[in-house]
């Protein structure tokens, strides 16, 4: 790579900093691994972990403080681009997507690949379509770049409207991940966890906003690497001899075919005009092999869970406000690049992960009486994660007596493998730690919008720097403690309320970003009906599906409801543009200039020359 | 009126880039799932051919067609002189 101009603020030991992070990780894994074969209390061990852990995530976000806008809300537009695609990496998947993939993987095998390459396609349209225009655009959030675009303050408010309710549902499904999995762990009430999660997300990020979130966020994406890897990696080199789990792991095929044959699971009839059944929440079977076609890879079922996914994913507004915090237009591609690469290294071993968890269960615990299972198998059974039960008084546990839930899936490995305490607990960990990334991201991101977007949609005047940071921060503590109450709640299906969010927020911004950076002609008018139309659709088909308990539409499950809500945006936007007078001159130059990738940011531009006329 | 045309050739490249890459990736796609049973027939390093490319090849063929175009489009954008002064 050419050496940049200007790099004004970046810190060159940052890659450093990160290497003695990973390392302090692995150190601090082979000394608890090391107290524990000297017999230190399991307790000891779970409360090492998680104050160095919490300690080192709280350091790096409190110790990122700042009061000035502009490092608040983009970084400083210093991130450099492989540390802007770690943060891209971990928060599109977040715990939520990445335990559920592993679970839908463990009980629908192949059906998974149709959600995994829409999280592929996802970030290769945000590269080629979407980054470089948007960081030219600069804008704090999407809201802030429509109305850059249209010149329009109402679209902003509209717009904010729309992304409020997915970016809470994928808050609420981070935490109760992140407290489900906590609770492991630490032998605290529920409500007092779920406290003491709350307080680790808003403490992270109330100090520095996007420049702690970027730096808690690298080194939380290096702990879910580490947890999520190590792990397999020991084990595929004690199942099949090679560190490489992500292509070793078809030489357990023929094994795993024979463990599912003898433990009674039978390759049904494939079935196409079926919609794709994904695993519920709770406690269920195991009912499918892994290495069978069906429903979800043919067709029909697989365009919609792809598109709708992949829609999501190109344009969630976490993910697109990252943009804006690189360094240039090359380097906000090259974000981008560096985000799917990291993506990629862990979709693949997703799947690696659901096989070697389902060919050691089926081994060791299917067949075996109850005094030879595993000694932390307690961890999941106490937490209703894994129900193992005698009913027929045989002796042993059948295939039909075990029932396990699905996010507890990615739990199941080092436990069944019986690896030491320290490394279970350093995996139980990692999913804590993807939860609190995803939930901080999506925190910042919200109370942004809130805030930034509804007192900046109202009125016109930006108020001075620090008073903004001061709002959005009470803001971030009013959302947290709101988002911690529906918690507590009721119980929700995290992979639902992400895949509803994926659909809401995909109906709403996909088309209309498509449409304002690549159509000229396309006005105020055709965003507003876009937005208006694509939310409208998806949230009324899922209300009419799960609350007033309508039947399915062209074979559509609601979890993809933006498979409806794309195409009327899309065709709404288009519509109504032909019908209304086209964009000003105005409008007009600013496309034009968006387009190319040299000059000053546009945002930055516009905000100081309103600064100076005041 | 100079200036425009100058921008309407970029941005017509830049356009022909981002459909290649979008044509290669979904025609890889579409041909990974409408030929998954018939690759299946083969073996590779102990998974079946169509599987393979499904769970791995297509992850690699997308990190490297990303980086492709990171590394075409900033070749498009100096050739345009399109990144003076940042």
């Amino acid at each position: 790579m050419a050496i940049q101009a200007s790099q004004p603020n970046v810190n060159p030991r940052l890659g450093q900093y990160f290497a003695c992070f990973t390392s302090a990780l692995f150190a601090l894994v082979v000394l608890l691994i090391l107290l524990e074969q000297l017999g230190i209390a399991q307790e000891s061990l779970n409360l090492t972990m998680i104050i160095v852990l919490s300690a080192l995530t709280l350091s790096l976000g409190i110790g990122a403080s700042t009061n000035d806008v502009h490092e608040f809300f983009v970084a400083g537009r210093s991130v450099s681009a492989n540390f802007n695609g770690f943060t891209l990496a971990i928060s599109s998947l977040g715990a939520t997507g990445l335990v559920a993939l592993i679970g839908i993987f463990f009980f629908r095998g192949l059906d998974a690949f149709a959600l995994e390459l829409g999280w592929l396609a996802g970030f290769i349209l945000m590269a080629v379509l979407f980054a470089p225009y948007l960081r030219k655009m600069g804008a704090f959030t999407i809201p802030g770049f429509l109305q850059f675009r249209f010149q329009s303050r109402s679209l902003r408010l509209l717009t904010v409207l729309a992304l409020i309710l997915p970016a809470v549902f994928i808050l609420i499904a981070e935490l109760r991940i992140g407290i489900l999995t906590a609770s492991l762990v630490i032998n605290f009430q529920y409500q007092t966890i779920s406290l003491l999660v709350g307080l680790i997300v808003i403490m992270s990020v109330i100090g520095g906003g996007m420049r702690s979130l970027t730096w808690i966020q690298c080194a939380l994406l290096l702990l879910v690497l580490v947890g999520f890897l190590l792990p397999l990696t020991i084990l595929a080199i004690l199942l099949t001899n090679l560190p490489i789990p992500q292509l070793t792991y078809g030489t357990l095929f023929d094994d795993l075919i024979l463990l599912e044959q003898s433990s009674g699971i039978v390759i049904d009839a494939p079935v196409t005009s079926q919609l794709i059944a994904l695993p519920h929440s709770g406690l269920q079977k195991i009912q499918s092999p892994f290495l069978q076609y069906s429903s979800g890879l043919s067709g029909w079922n697989f365009i919609v869970v792809f598109s709708c996914i992949m829609a999501g994913i190109s344009t969630l507004p976490t993910l697109l406000v990252r943009c804006g915090t690189t360094l240039d237009i090359y380097e906000a591609r090259k974000s981008v690049a560096w985000g799917i690469f990291l993506l990629g290294i862990i979709i693949m071993s997703v799947p690696a992960y659901a096989v070697f968890a389902k060919y050691i269960t089926l081994k060791d615990i299917v067949g075996s009486t109850f005094d030879q299972l595993p000694q932390w198998i307690s961890l999941l059974t106490d937490s209703g994660q894994l129900s193992l039960s005698d009913t027929n008084q045989s002796g042993n546990l059948d295939l039909n007596e075990i029932m396990f839930a699905r996010d507890g899936i990615a739990l199941i490995l080092p436990i069944v493998a019986e690896f030491p305490y320290s490394l279970i607990a350093l995996t139980i960990l990692s999913v804590t730690g993807a939860a609190i990334a995803g939930a901080t991201a999506q925190l910042l991101s919200l109370s942004n919008m809130i805030t930034d977007d509804v007192l900046y949609g109202l009125w016109r005047v930006p108020g001075p720097g620090k008073n903004r940071v001061i709002i959005v921060r009470v803001t971030m503590c009013l959302i947290a403690t709101g988002a911690i109450w529906l918690v507590n709640f009721r119980d929700l299906d995290g992979l639902k309320l992400l895949l509803w969010s994926l659909s809401l927020s995909g109906a709403t911004l996909f088309p209309v970003l498509i449409y304002s950076i690549w159509w000229n002609r396309f006005n105020l008018f055709g965003a507003m009906a876009s937005i208006i139309s694509g939310f409208a659709v998806t949230v009324l088909y899922i209300w009419f599906t799960e609350v007033a308990g309508g039947s399915d539409l062209f074979g559509i499950s609601n979890m993809f409801a933006g498979a409806l809500g794309i195409p009327s945006a899309f065709i709404a936007g288009f519509a109504v543009s032909l019908m209304t007078p086209s964009t000003s001159q105005k409008v007009f130059e600013i496309i034009e200039d968006m387009r190319i990738p040299g000059g000053e940011t546009l945002y930055d531009r516009a905000h100081r020359l309103a600064t100076r006329k005041h | 009126m100079n200036e425009r045309s100058k921008h309407g050739s970029y941005w017509i490249g830049t356009r022909v880039l981002i459909l290649s890459v979008l044509t290669t990736f979904f025609v890889c796609l579409v041909s990974a799932l409408i030929f998954l049973s018939a690759m299946d027939k083969y073996e590779l390093i102990g998974f079946p051919l169509g599987y393979l490319i499904l769970s791995n090849g297509l992850i690699i063929l997308a990190v490297g067609l990303v980086f492709w175009f990171v590394d075409r489009q900033h070749r498009l954008d100096h050739k345009h002189r399109m990144i003076e002064d940042i």
